[in-house]
């Protein structure tokens, strides 16, 4: 196919909260091409047009998520979404809703960081000393795989917490992110922690305000599916609070610890040496 | 940490529950659910107030009340409230049945272009929008067989 | 999980409500399309009616407990997602608590007191 090189407008949302006391708009003309994407335009305006400005990115592949940011009203990933997908040639970006700005397009993903470390993103297990000397693996089933796999592709880039209504007004909702991986952990079959995860989970801020608006999952650049992984939570929580819940322990380590046999004894040798 | 003094914060808000980006239907729908909740709810108030505090009153206040409240404002009014309850009720009973993930199916590996349970399972909402629209038709219907 | 609980009977109340308030819904309502033969549902005559008939005031009653429920469980989620003051929301919970007990009484004591009047 020719490569047809054209140019765009970029219109990007700037703070700098040294000098501006507003959020204002400046506009940018970038050449592109096909293939040319977000990143590409911010790299090519920092590079050759405005060296302050400021936004946040290093996979470049959709891989490590620093890059989210709104672009034409929707939240994506900058480095993995295309100029040529929105068919403008205006493309306004500003930086993602419900996170604090830095900087421009940079915005503060500590307070989403701080939630999900507390609903304690690790396998928890009773078997101390196996965790901290492993001698063996966990025994796990692909079926028991898929009940979580889905889950753990988050790459915590915030673009779900920008898209929920509810983070958008209590700041101390636990947010998409955070609520799905605590199901992340409680569906992983190698896992004896949902207990204490449920009751984080269970606070004032928790689980039961998400109303199943389902933005997080539509805009989840990996589909993570964060809504579902909620849902299925509450289910949990639910089964849980009324005196349900799994009651088979978590998964074993394989191959199982066998009793070694006491060795054949060596005949002595028959022979004077 | 006296840096993130500084940070401008960036919170939607409120306005936040009613637009954040181009989103898609559920999140309206979202946002209708707690709209005809609160409208439900200022009803009850006044409809509680008035069926207690008038209707003890005896049948001449009651009838002075009810006169009162035919007026057209009042009438498009409760009609609304109709509507909002069956929009409510269908949508929450919706909402029950999503929330405890009956109607979700089971987790799948994302493959591209990713597709959400939500939306691989929208065939639910849409039947929940079906019974809501035939429902405020036979709430509006019953309007117009009784003359307004 | 104690708000685990108090969330399930929230949704319990939900259709206990959507049961409840459909009937009334469909009395107030739907009056020509179901032929019920009522004229005009609010008329006192109508009023008291259903009001000296005892499954009726059960019906009432049991909207009014699912419903004050619902609907003030509802609220406080919408105020906590509104402000991260606990202490704005400890308010909330004793201010509902308690107008909610005070509602309950008043609201069912007015119809039992209409039908045994009678
Ligand atoms: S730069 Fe890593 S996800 Fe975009």
């Amino acid at each position: 196919m020719a490569e047809h090189a054209s140019k765009v407008t970029f219109r990007v949302q700037r703070y700098d909260p040294e000098k501006d006391s507003q959020l204002h708009m400046q506009e940018f003309t970038v050449p592109t091409k096909r293939g040319t994407t977000i990143l590409d335009g911010l790299i090519y305006i920092k590079e050759n047009l405005d060296s302050t400005l400021a936004f946040r990115t290093s996979c470049r592949m959709g891989i490590c998520g620093s890059c989210g940011m709104l672009v034409n009203n929707y939240p994506h990933l900058a480095c993995h979404t295309q100029i040529e997908e929105f068919h403008s040639n205006v493309i306004t970006v500003k930086p993602l809703p419900n996170a604090p700005i830095i900087k421009d397009l940079a915005v503060d993903l500590m307070p989403m960081f701080d939630r999900h470390k507390s609903i304690k993103p690790f396998i928890i297990r009773n078997d101390e000393d196996e965790m901290a000397k492993p001698t063996r693996e966990y025994e796990q089933l692909p079926d028991e795989v898929e009940a979580f796999e889905q889950f753990s592709y988050c790459i915590k880039c915030g673009i779900c917490v920008s898209a929920c209504p509810t983070s958008a007004s209590d700041a101390k909702f636990l947010g998409p992110q955070a609520l799905g991986q605590c199901y992340r952990y409680c569906a992983d079959s190698r896992d004896a922690g949902a207990k204490e995860r449920l009751e984080i989970a269970d606070s004032n801020h928790g689980a039961w305000h998400c109303h199943l608006a389902g933005a997080c999952s539509e805009a989840c650049p990996k589909g993570v599916d964060p809504a579902f992984a909620i849902q299925l939570l509450k289910r949990k929580m639910a089964v849980q609070s009324l005196g349900g819940g799994r009651k088979e322990k978590p998964a074993e380590i394989y191959p199982p610890p066998t009793e070694t046999k006491p060795k054949i004894q060596v005949p002595p040798f028959t022979v004077k040496k | 940490m006296q840096a993130e003094a500084k940070h401008r914060p960036n919170l939607l808000g409120a306005g936040g529950w009613f637009w954040a980006g181009n989103y898609k239907m559920e999140r309206y729908l979202y946002t209708l659910h707690r709209v005809t909740g609160l409208g439900i709810l200022l009803f009850g108030i006044f409809h509680l107030i008035e069926t207690t505090f008038f209707r003890r009153q005896g049948e001449s206040v009651w009838q002075m009340t009810t006169g009162f409240l035919k007026q057209p404002l009042f009438e498009v009014g409760l009609i609304l409230v109709a509507f909002a309850f069956v929009i409510h009720a269908l949508n929450g009973l919706r909402l029950i049945l999503q929330e405890f993930g009956i109607t979700l199916g089971k987790p799948k590996r994302p493959v591209y272009p990713y597709q959400d349970a939500l939306r691989r399972k929208r065939g639910y909402t849409m039947l929940a929008i079906a019974v809501i629209v035939i429902l405020l038709l036979v709430f509006l219907l019953n309007r117009l067989v009784g003359g307004g | 999980m104690f708000r685990t609980r108090l969330r399930l009977l929230f949704l319990l109340s939900a259709v206990g409500t959507a049961v409840f308030l459909g009937i009334h819904m469909a009395v107030q309502h739907l009056n020509n399309v179901l032929a019920t033969g009522e004229l005009d549902p609010t008329s006192w005559a109508s009023t008291i009616g259903r009001a000296t008939q005892s499954g009726w005031v059960v019906i009432y009653i049991l909207l009014l407990v699912f419903a004050l429920y619902h609907a003030l469980y509802g609220l406080r989620g919408i105020i906590l997602e509104l402000t991260t003051s606990e202490k704005a929301l400890r308010a909330v919970n004793w201010l509902f608590i308690v107008g909610g007990v005070i509602v309950f009484i008043w609201a069912s004591y007015v119809p039992l007191a209409l039908m045994s009047s009678r």
